[in-house]
């Protein structure tokens, strides 16, 4: 996966634009919930058929934190 | 554990939810759009919920007596009554023995309770199975919850989830070479993660009066509601149902395309049709009765598959999947046939 549909997924679990999302974008201002943890899991899950633990997601802080979660398989 | 019983049959099926129906969009705890979003999530925005005065027993009691009815079968043949839930009537006695007496029983019977939640309706089936093949005949199987009595309607993780509702199963020894099979797990590292955290035995008890500072202290941290980690729920199911369900298809030697029905616990739609699309099962041979209804815990798959019944009366039900998950964590699923069942509609409990 590309890091802009990365980006653009995150924007479509939150409901936002995706002009408002980048990778240094903290996801506290985002809106970041537990519905959007357990979407979150869901595109894990389906796209990269990894079992992300709800932890390390409550860990995060930006973006780019979860992309790190998903870091093998996005590209460039 | 994986196990496999011959020559038993699911006799019939009955379930009963509360006529109080409740909207999310009722709350104030949340504004529009985000009760929208949990609700698109969800999968319905409306439960039943009983009354004060009404507990699971009642609506157990209520399904029993229908199927009874309907089966017209004679109560003194049955052998024992199981009442798997996670809202009794007391802490004692066994709410098995209430419903033993209201059901005019014979004293011939066992009873006891089981107290599991989202997988407790297959654990049932996996129990009476196993006590059928030691001996006993016909076993009712009464699994049901009111968690609505547990939830406060503060916390915003449970408050528009759980429905109540209770079922009645009847399970019997059959001649036929009917099989079923059934795969059971336990990971006690989720207990906490689905918990009511007080109000039996592990926190402090109070007694009247209650006389000191310290004690009013403890009563501010006291917390009988439920606590539900749904991240961790999902996670959990992401990491166990599937490889159940694969093992079970395995096991019965079929294939997903040979079974006519997956009832899975109706926990929400996003996670039942993301299970569908993970395990590759075609959209339409996943029971989905949320609408209205709620995840009704323990009572849900007896519920999806009256509403089945209800909303399609012309139904034909072959070989189905049983999938319970939840609490503990606990997972149990059954692969068997209910071709010759009787299920009957969803029943809705008269208000006094």
């Amino acid at each position: 996966m590309k890091k802009s549909e990365f980006l653009a997924e995150i924007a479509d679990i939150l409901g936002v634009s995706v002009a408002d999302v980048s990778e240094k974008t903290s996801l506290q201002e985002l809106g970041w919930d537990s519905l959007a943890n357990v979407s979150f899991l869901g595109f894990a899950d389906e796209k990269f058929d990894l079992a992300v633990s709800p932890k390390a997601i409550a860990e995060c802080i930006y973006v780019e934190d979860l992309m790190g979660l998903v870091q093998q398989s996005i590209e460039g | 554990m994986e196990t496999m019983h011959i020559g038993i049959k699911i006799a019939g099926i009955a379930s009963t939810i509360p006529s109080n129906i409740i909207s999310s969009t009722q709350s104030t705890l949340l504004s529009g759009d985000e009760i929208r979003k949990i609700t698109d999530n969800l999968g319905f925005s409306q439960r039943r919920v009983v009354d004060e005065n009404t507990c699971t027993s009642d609506l157990c009691f209520f399904a029993a007596e229908k199927l009874l009815q309907e089966l017209d079968f004679s109560r003194d043949l049955i052998d024992g009554i199981i009442f798997v839930s996670q809202t009794p009537d007391h802490f004692i006695p066994a709410t098995a023995f209430i419903l033993h007496q209201r059901l005019n029983l014979p004293k011939t019977c066992f009873a006891f309770d089981v107290n599991l939640g989202c997988s407790g309706y297959v654990y049932g089936i996996w129990l009476a199975s196993s006590l059928i093949q030691s001996g006993a005949k016909n076993v009712l199987l009464l699994a049901g919850d009111t968690i609505s009595k547990l939830v406060s309607s503060d916390d915003r993780s449970t408050a528009f989830v759980f429905g109540d509702a209770g079922s009645a199963t009847l399970i019997s020894s059959d001649q036929s070479n009917s099989k079923i099979h059934t795969v059971i797990g336990s990971d006690g590292n989720g207990a906490k993660s689905l918990c009511v955290p007080d109000g039996a035995f592990r926190s402090k008890r109070f007694k009247t009066p209650i006389d000191s500072s310290d004690v009013q202290n403890e009563l501010e941290k006291y917390n009988p509601y439920l606590f539900m980690d749904g991240s961790e729920v999902f996670a959990f199911t992401l990491r166990e149902i599937p490889k159940m369900i694969k093992t079970l298809i395995l096991r019965a030697e079929t294939e997903i395309s040979q079974v006519d029905g997956f009832f899975f616990h109706q926990a929400n739609q996003f996670m039942l049709k993301h299970l569908a699309k993970r395990m590759g099962i075609p959209g339409d041979k996943v029971a989905i009765f949320l609408d209205g209804i709620g995840n009704t815990s323990s009572a849900s798959i007896p519920v999806a598959i009256t509403e089945s019944r209800r909303q399609n009366p012309e139904r034909i039900f072959g070989i189905s999947v049983l999938a319970g998950f939840g609490v503990g964590w606990s997972w149990a699923g059954a692969l068997l046939d209910l071709s010759g069942t009787v299920v009957m509609p969803t029943l809705e409990y008269p208000n006094d």
